[in-house]
């Protein structure tokens, strides 16, 4: 599915990815944990293509392409998603149209019919139902006035309907109370399948409660310090970072 | 400033051929002044960002224009007065077409509709309309310039607003680029009048649009917006005057701009509460977007208030693109141009959304959806 190796990136000439390594196979859901300014949020900013970063060294293979080379709409188009920790506002454009050109692009790229005005609906209704998401709400301006937790619901329910196979998740547990939280995860859990894989950015443990991952990592000064099973999760949460750090060390 | 206008202008006078359209002593009063006028340049104060030189250079013929109009525009001979500036003066001198359109009742199911074309070569049209909506009556109008060619448009709209009346009036503006164009909109508002005027400048090489509202009956309400989109080496500039002359009027004036290549843009924006105009709410606002380096837009918002009990506030702002947004919408597989088309046109929309006319909505984002300015909604 995607495997990075030795990954070096910088943002502003300064090094926050120092030789990454990954490998994520098919339906297998990895959380990457840390504590803050480890990278994090860095590695699914790369991934996903945000310029400001500059890759320095290493490689991206994306189902046998180099993910590097690709544009960021070509990386969502061949199946990556990123679920933003904060999810933008954008007045004035409607989720629903936002959606219907996202979806349109897609199937294009896919080589699929696009899907007529009826088909899209119906699958808006059955997607939002997923993350409880108020059928008013899809009708409104891409995040515009919505609170913490409609915004985390709204990037699960986009990532329902575009169906990735890879779906890189950054901090979605970040201001969300017990009950979104929930929402979220079983959002999450519905899609999980043997060709969908799913990367979980994460501070905290208490989303794994909830979306039980197959391997932890530990992420610390931009390198991966710590692979485990899930229960490495519970032992950070007991320990603290600092037990990490001071392993490193 | 020498130019060929305004030899045209001597010659004609000269030569004695110049026949006035209508008889009026005001036209012939307005050719004496108008000889002594310069034209105007970018030392003038109202005319510092706008370039006029090439108008001034153009070889031009004053000529009729093609009008396709609804029944309810009449031909008339117009009331002409002298006016100070020099556009003003030219357009008093040689009006040369001239509409009526009243409204008497409630007309809010009827579009007085009127399109002005032109497709000849080095003309010269100085048309003028009067616009009357009686007491209490509504009315629609759409203005549609449609220029094709090397052409000077100089115009006037006058509209008379009587006591509650009610008015949504569009400006649909769709221009070649070596088109000139100049549109002066000046509003009379009477007690309890509403006036809803929105410009739409599709495109357009050279237009400059002067709105002034007075305000002079209580509790009247002026709403005017306007969009532009200049690309290429394009010029739109909006001047409006927002007069506050009694107490308890509202006016909100919106007008937003993206800007494409070299393009310029240009906004100046006054508004004025005389001393007596208490209980004022006045809101102005001019946003931009840069879409190219070398694109310009200048914005001035003046306010000038003498009452003391008044809400009045002002902004502009000139910036790039929300780069999180774009980025958002990329993520989600549209291209940087439909990533962008879609934040354009939901920039924009805000302005056509303020318009009175749904069909004038439709057609507008339409047009602009075909022309792959935005993306259709």
């Amino acid at each position: 599915m995607m495997k990075i190796e030795n990954l070096k990136a910088s943002i502003d000439g300064k090094e926050i990815l120092r030789g990454l390594n990954l490998e994520v196979k098919p339906g297998e859901v990895h959380a990457i944990m840390g504590p803050n300014g480890s990278g994090k949020s860095t590695l699914a900013s790369v991934l996903a293509g945000r310029e400001e970063y500059e890759v320095t060294e290493g490689s991206v293979t994306f189902n046998g392409q180099s993910l590097l080379d690709m544009d960021p709409e070509i990386r969502a188009r061949e199946g990556l998603f990123l679920a933003f920790q904060y999810p933008v506002e954008i007045p004035g454009v409607s989720n629903m149209n936002f959606l219907k050109a996202a979806v349109g692009e897609m199937r294009k790229h896919r080589g699929q019919d696009p899907l007529t005005a009826k088909e899209f609906l119906a699958l808006v209704k059955e997607k939002s139902a997923l993350v409880e998401l108020d059928g008013q709400l899809a009708n409104r301006a891409v995040n515009e006035g919505f609170s913490g937790g409609e915004k985390k619901r709204n990037e699960v329910f986009q990532m329902a309907m575009l169906e990735p196979t890879l779906a890189i998740l950054d901090e979605t547990d970040s201001g969300l109370d017990i009950d979104a939280l929930r929402i979220v995860a079983q959002g999450v859990n519905a899609m999980r399948s043997p060709e969908r894989s799913f990367v979980v950015i994460t501070h905290y443990q208490r989303l794994l409660d909830y979306i039980v991952p197959d391997v932890v990592h530990v992420l610390y000064k931009g390198q991966i310090v710590k692979t485990g099973p899930k229960e490495l999760a519970l032992e950070l949460e007991e320990k603290g970072y600092d037990w990490i750090k001071e392993t490193v060390a | 400033m020498e130019t060929k206008t305004i030899n045209k202008v001597k010659e004609w006078v000269e030569r004695g051929e110049m026949g006035f359209y209508y008889e009026h002593a005001t036209q012939k009063e307005a050719v004496a002044r108008l000889l002594d006028l310069s034209f105007p340049t970018t030392r003038d104060e109202s005319w510092k960002y706008t370039r006029t030189a090439k108008l001034a250079q153009t070889q031009l013929e004053l000529e009729l224009a093609e009008v396709m109009a609804d029944v309810t525009f009449e031909e008339m001979v117009p009331e002409l007065s002298i006016h100070s500036d020099f556009f003003g003066v030219m357009h008093t001198a040689f009006c040369n077409q001239a509409w009526k359109c009243e409204v008497k009742g409630d007309e809010s199911e009827h579009t007085h509709h009127f399109v002005i074309k032109n497709n000849k070569k080095g003309t010269w049209m100085q048309p003028f309309w009067r616009i009357e909506v009686k007491e209490n009556a509504i009315g629609k109008v759409v203005i549609h310039s449609e220029m094709e060619t090397d052409s000077f448009l100089n115009g006037r709209i006058e509209i008379q607003l009587a006591k509650g009346a009610h008015l949504d009036i569009d400006l649909i503006q769709d221009h070649a680029d070596a088109h000139f164009h100049l549109m002066n909109v000046h509003v009379k508002q009477a007690e309890g009048s509403h006036l809803n005027l929105v410009t739409h400048t599709l495109q357009g090489g050279w237009i400059r649009n002067e709105v002034k509202i007075e305000l002079h009956g209580e509790r009247a309400h002026a709403g005017l917006s306007g969009f532009y989109l200049p690309q290429h080496q394009q010029l739109i500039d909006n001047h409006t005057v927002v007069d506050h002359q009694v107490p308890n009027c509202t006016s909100n004036e919106l007008y937003k701009g993206v800007l494409f290549d070299q393009s310029r843009g240009v906004f100046n924006g006054k508004v004025f509460v005389r001393k007596d105009a208490q209980k004022t709410e006045a809101y102005q606002s001019n946003k931009n977007i840069m879409m190219s380096d070398t694109a310009e837009m200048d914005s001035k918002p003046e306010l000038e208030i003498y009452a003391d009990d008044v809400r009045c506030s002002h902004g502009s702002t000139t910036g790039t693109f929300d780069q999180e947004a774009l980025f958002y919408l990329r993520a989600r597989g549209l291209s940087e141009m439909g990533a962008k088309q879609m934040l354009v046109s939901a920039y924009i929309n805000e302005v056509i959304d303020r318009s009175g006319q749904p069909l004038v909505i439709e057609f507008v984002k339409k047009t602009l959806s075909e022309r792959g300015r935005v993306i259709a909604d």
